[in-house]
């Protein structure tokens, strides 16, 4: 079979598991969001109106499958605290914001980290190598959050280069989207720079002992020419599935520096309706992140396939 | 060892690690038991005061002293990380070890719960574990604790899937050790590197993760102190109290600092190689002089080296691996050098060639090109203009030798781009064309878009020697070229080598451990023992044993054509004693075989072994062993020989009890047989010591909790100690592991741990076929000597037909399954 379809396959029953997973995830909560909405004074005729509003009457696997219906339909039931507000409404508004931020993050992480991975483990032990990995060991050490209040409030308050909770789209408004929006990023990139950046090193170590590289050298090629025609596309290989790795970490990134810089995305409504304990929109968002990071995730592996040409065609 | 060259080898990473994790936790502990202040009393009369005397790191909006509050909050934040990492650990690791050794559907059901699971990032799956079953210390805890599961299972599984098809894996089964023995006692110290490494990450994490949690309001809840939530209180303070928000800060980077570092460099070495390098130059230059041009002289060889010392750079010191070799290349000859593995060999062609490994250096001598350069002291700039070039170098490992992502066509042309640019896209792509044509490779045109996956050893062999050959080199390095190659295809590239020796007049320098290989080429042959060369001799000429001056002659009959004792008369007679032992061990005719007179040990009736196949080209059972029947002597050695593929490790394994079979019968006489494997580096548990390894027999015998009694542990003592006196060990290796023994000592301890089994039938998986020569012939010896002492009955398997010749009473030849006689 071919391998695409194979993986189209894996990717749809991944996405269906994690469907099931997040909606059952919501099903161990004590009592129900009728509950929690209407408080314990509530009669039960008030509840049991609420319930059938919600569907809450039905069956486990009937809620499942119309709610399951509803990632595609873009019907994921009303916001418990924003009333008549529907789910997908909240998010759609929120969406881009958190896309955008993403995005941004992952090109500043590739611009950065490839480069400098790859002239650290060039010259071991040189200026670069050392002073990039201690400052790398600095950042990992320091919660994402922490790193994002010093961004915003040096950047942002101290040198008023941007105001921290801003958004313009980049359809808009491009330069003022780079405006806003960089600092945030670099917020969410600083410490997946800093793991990139020594995977990256650690990845192109390992290739620098493989035999083609000797094969490479006693050819009469440069150190420089090793690097860029030879180590840089096999090094590549392991370092385009870290990145899918961390297209995960970037949205959990994100959750936190939206919070640091109050951007209005999902994150923040994801924060603040854990804290209203509004369970339809939290189980929604959980449900959209896991299925960017599948996307993505499904994205790298052809991305890899298409790169590598020892896979072959029967070849998982 | 060296002693001239000193230098540092003191990880100072590690030491900065272990002085910052101090830093970072000894203040913690003191204030468990001295207390300086209440961490959540309230003082509205001294808020938010600069570090002082009084208060250490200061006061918070509430007059709280910060330097408590801090080391209360460290206490907790590590408390919970530690508590976190230990529940993913023990939990992980116990589902990773079942599920990667066992497999099976619970492997399958769960591995995709897992991959699931990785699909949200982590910090997301705490949050909504935490908001689903509220906040608090201990819900923290649980929270981050289960989502730590996951990643240590995997790692774990991993390791588990690596480990269990290790061959002491299936020793310690044949022994007789249960499956959960195995996974708990045999494997689980062998991933304990592993799996401390992950603990340390872990923790780092956890760290992180609770000051996220604690900063989105989910963690530890007020008044209590934890370093999140201190970071997350001292935003609003940054402009008028920095110091709220720098002293928890500072807290968090020193241990996590310190983790990392400590994790990072523990065990590693903290020799900087390219401190010792430019040390090793300076002492070169200050005894030899920089130049490179040497004075030159009429009809030079084309490479002279004279008194080369070369060094591996190791944390005690410089340990020499050449000690002060000399020899010439001249034009137009094949100049063999033997020896047995770690003498050197490669190690000098490399020298010349100048790509050693980062960690070995010259540390002394010449090697002269032309008569006129001396390559140790030329500038890497024109030595990289050599290679490739002047000099062209034939590696071992035809498989990993050519860029796996390039097309082989594009590879052989770099050498053009590099030594020939002048030339045309056209000229340079016919060139390569023809190098490969050269090399007998048909269809040039086709391979020149292939990549080198698609080919064959072989094929990808002749790539290799086509680079050597497109930019007409002088001088080629030939090491090992036929060692990883099947016999047949090993001839046809001698035959190649021979060829292109005539044709273009090239050197050639042939490294090989084979003495076969070094009669059917070379004119010259160098004998290397431990970094020295013993003996050099000039080989006759084949079919004459009279000298010939004539050298067109001399190359008239080599190479592959030549049978096994013209190669022996070639070499005539060594000088030295070591050349006389090498030359006795390889040409070794000396018979084992012992009459036989015993009853029926092992009976087979058409035996059958089928898979079941997973692809899905091939469906249905595939028979690895088809129909077969045979009978074993008590006391005999039956041979079994078969290519790799055939079937006879399943045989094996069948005969040992491993391997279920699908029909037919098998009767032993005697308890099931223990087994020396070809490596006997895998096959003995790398994580435990000798005597641990040797004692395994007698606790599986004896019972579980044998060993706890002293008296229990002397017996077993005497009883190894009998048995190394048997297989000729000394009584200090008990102590060691087994990667700080030789080849040859390994295989003598994988021996005497099958006779502490007391069992009569041994099989013996390629016993010897990893080893040099000369350690061959004596664990040869030893095994036979051990065969008659205690009666045992041997089966052999080996794809070397000649020692199962001198060693076999019966031989079996085994193909796609299917047995033969003789």
């Amino acid at each position: 079979m071919n391998y695409y379809i194979k993986k189209l396959i894996s990717f749809l029953i991944t996405l269906f598991c994690v469907a099931l997973l997040s909606f059952l995830l919501f099903q161990i909560i004590p009592g129900d969001a009728a509950m929690s909405k209407l408080g314990i004074e509530a009669t039960p005729e008030q509840v049991e109106e609420l319930r059938a509003q919600y569907g809450y009457d039905r069956n486990v696997f009937a809620r499942f499958f119309s709610w399951f219906g509803g990632i595609f339909t873009g019907d994921l039931g009303v916001s418990i605290k924003y009333g008549p507000m529907k789910v997908s409404e909240l998010i759609a508004a929120r969406l881009p914001v958190t896309i955008w931020l993403g995005v941004l993050s992952i090109i500043l992480i590739v611009v950065i980290s490839i480069p400098l991975g790859l002239i650290c483990a060039k010259k071991p032990g040189g200026v670069v190598d050392i002073v990039s990995d201690w400052v790398a060991q600095l950042f990992m050490a320091v919660p994402s959050f922490v790193q994002g209040i010093l961004i915003s409030f040096i950047f942002g308050i101290v040198f008023s280069l941007f105001v921290p909770g801003k958004y313009v789209s980049p359809l808009t408004d491009f330069p003022e989207f780079l405006q806003c929006m960089f600092f945030p990023a670099l917020a969410v990139a600083l410490p997946k720079i800093a793991m990139t950046v020594r995977f990256m090193k650690t990845s192109v170590k390992k290739e620098l002992k493989c035999d083609y590289v000797r094969t490479a050298k006693a050819k009469g090629c440069s150190v420089n020419r090793i690097m860029w025609k030879h180590v840089l596309k096999n090094s590549m290989l392991p370092v385009i599935t870290f990145i899918g790795l961390i297209v995960a970490e970037v949205m959990a990134g994100s959750i936190m520096i939206e919070k640091v810089f109050n951007l209005p995305g999902m994150g923040l409504l994801l924060v603040n309706s854990i804290s209203n304990r509004d369970y339809t929109v939290v189980q929604a968002i959980v449900m959209y992140i896991a299925l960017i990071v599948i996307t993505v995730n499904f994205l790298v592996d052809i991305a890899y396939r298409l790169l590598d040409p020892r896979q072959t065609e029967e070849g998982l | 060892m060296n002693t001239s060259i000193k230098y540092n080898n003191k990880n100072i990473r590690l030491i900065v690690g272990l002085v910052l994790l101090a830093l970072a936790t000894l203040p913690v502990i003191l204030t468990v038991f001295v207390k300086f202040y209440d961490p959540n009393e309230v003082n509205y009369s001294e808020m938010l005061q600069a570090p002082s005397f009084r208060h250490l790191f200061g006061t918070d909006d509430y007059g709280r002293d910060i330097f408590t509050r801090v080391m209360k909050g460290a206490a907790t934040t590590f408390g919970i990380s530690l508590f976190t990492v230990t529940m993913g650990a023990v939990i992980g690791t116990v589902i990773g070890a079942l599920t990667g050794y066992f497999g099976g559907i619970v492997d399958e059901i769960l591995m995709r719960v897992n991959d699931c699971l990785a699909s949200f990032p982590s910090i997301l799956l705490a949050l909504v574990v935490v908001s689903l079953i509220d906040k608090g210390t201990w819900n923290i805890c649980i929270a981050l604790g289960l989502v730590f599961i996951p990643s240590f299972a995997r790692i774990m599984r991993s390791e588990y899937l690596k480990e269990k098809n290790r061959d002491y894996v299936q020793n310690a089964r044949l022994m007789g050790a249960g499956h959960l023995r195995v996974v708990f006692i045999h494997i689980l110290p062998n991933t304990l590197p592993i799996l401390f490494s992950a603990i340390l990450v872990g923790i780092n994490n956890a760290v992180l993760a609770e000051a996220g949690l604690s900063y989105l309001g989910l963690g530890v809840q007020p008044p209590d102190p934890s370093l999140g939530r201190m970071l997350s209180e001292a935003k609003t303070f940054l402009l008028n109290a920095p110091w709220y928000e720098l002293f928890p800060c500072l807290e968090m980077i020193l241990f996590i600092l310190g983790l990392t570092l400590v994790s990072d460099n523990f065990g590693v070495s903290g020799v900087s190689l390219s401190t010792v390098k430019r040390k090793i130059e300076k002492l070169k230059a200050e005894k030899e002089g920089k130049s490179p041009v040497v004075e030159k002289k009429e009809d030079s060889p084309i490479i002279s080296v004279h008194n080369l010392e070369v060094g591996f750079i190791e944390d005690e010191g410089i340990d020499d691996t050449l000690r002060g070799i000399s020899f010439d290349i001249h034009k137009g000859e094949v100049l063999g050098v033997v020896g047995e593995s770690g003498s050197g060999k490669s190690l000098t062609a490399m020298s010349i060639m100048g790509i050693l490994s980062d960690k070995a250096a010259i540390t002394g001598g010449s090697i002269i090109l032309d008569g006129k350069t001396d390559l140790t002291k030329l500038p890497e700039e024109e030595y990289r203009k050599l290679r490739g070039g002047k000099l062209a170098y034939v590696f071992q490992e035809p498989m990993t030798s050519l860029n796996p992502v390039q097309k082989i066509g594009v590879q052989i042309d770099e050498i053009l781009d590099i030594h020939a640019a002048h030339l045309s896209e056209e000229e340079q792509k016919k060139l390569v064309l023809d190098a490969l044509e050269d090399t007998g490779l048909k269809d040039a045109e086709k391979l020149y878009d292939m990549y080198p996956f698609e080919l064959s050893g072989g094929m990808r062999q002749r790539v290799c020697i086509a680079m050597a050959l497109i930019a007409k080199a002088d001088l080629i390095l030939a090491d090992e070229p036929t060692t990883a190659l099947d016999a047949g295809v090993a001839d046809i590239i001698l035959d190649i080598f021979k060829h292109i020796n005539r044709k273009y007049k090239t050197a050639i320098m042939l490294i090989s451990h084979d003495l076969r290989v070094i009669g059917k080429l070379a004119d010259r042959v160098l004998i290397m023992q431990d970094g020295n060369i013993v003996e050099t001799m000039d080989l006759k000429l084949s079919g004459a044993n009279t000298e010939s001056d004539s050298s067109a002659e001399k190359h008239h009959k080599k190479g592959a054509e030549l049978s096994e004792e013209e190669c022996i008369l070639r070499f005539g007679t060594p000088k030295t004693d070591y050349g006389r032992k090498l030359l006795d061990a390889a040409f070794s005719k000396k018979q084992y075989k012992q009459k036989v007179t015993g009853k029926t040990l092992v009976k087979a009736e058409h035996l059958s072994v089928s898979y079941k196949m997973a692809s899905r080209k091939q469906k249905g059972l595939k028979k690895v062993i088809d129909d077969v029947s045979f009978e074993i002597k008590e006391g005999s050695t039956v041979g079994i020989v078969g290519e790799s593929g055939s079937g006879k490790s399943t045989l094996v394994k069948a005969i040992a009890g491993l391997q279920k079979y699908t029909s037919g019968k098998i009767e032993l006489g005697c308890p099931r047989p223990s087994m020396v494997f070809q490596d006997p580096y895998s096959s003995l548990n790398p994580a435990f010591k000798v005597r641990r390894i040797l004692e395994e027999p007698l606790r599986l015998k004896n019972g579980f909790g044998y060993a706890w009694k002293k008296q229990n542990r002397d017996r077993m003592l005497t009883e190894i100690k009998s048995m190394l006196h048997k297989t000729e060990l000394e009584e200090e290796i008990l102590t060691r592991k087994i990667s700080e023994l030789s080849g040859g000592q390994r295989q003598r301890i994988a021996i005497a741990l099958t006779l502490i089994q007391k069992k009569s039938l041994i099989i013996l998986d390629e016993p010897v076929s990893a080893l040099d020569v000369t350690i061959q012939e004596q664990i040869l010896e030893l095994l036979m000597k051990l065969k008659k002492a205690f009666g045992l009955t041997y089966i052999l398997i080996s794809h070397d037909m000649r020692l199962v010749s001198r060693v076999c009473n019966e031989v079996y030849t085994i193909e796609e399954g299917k047995l033969c006689k003789g």
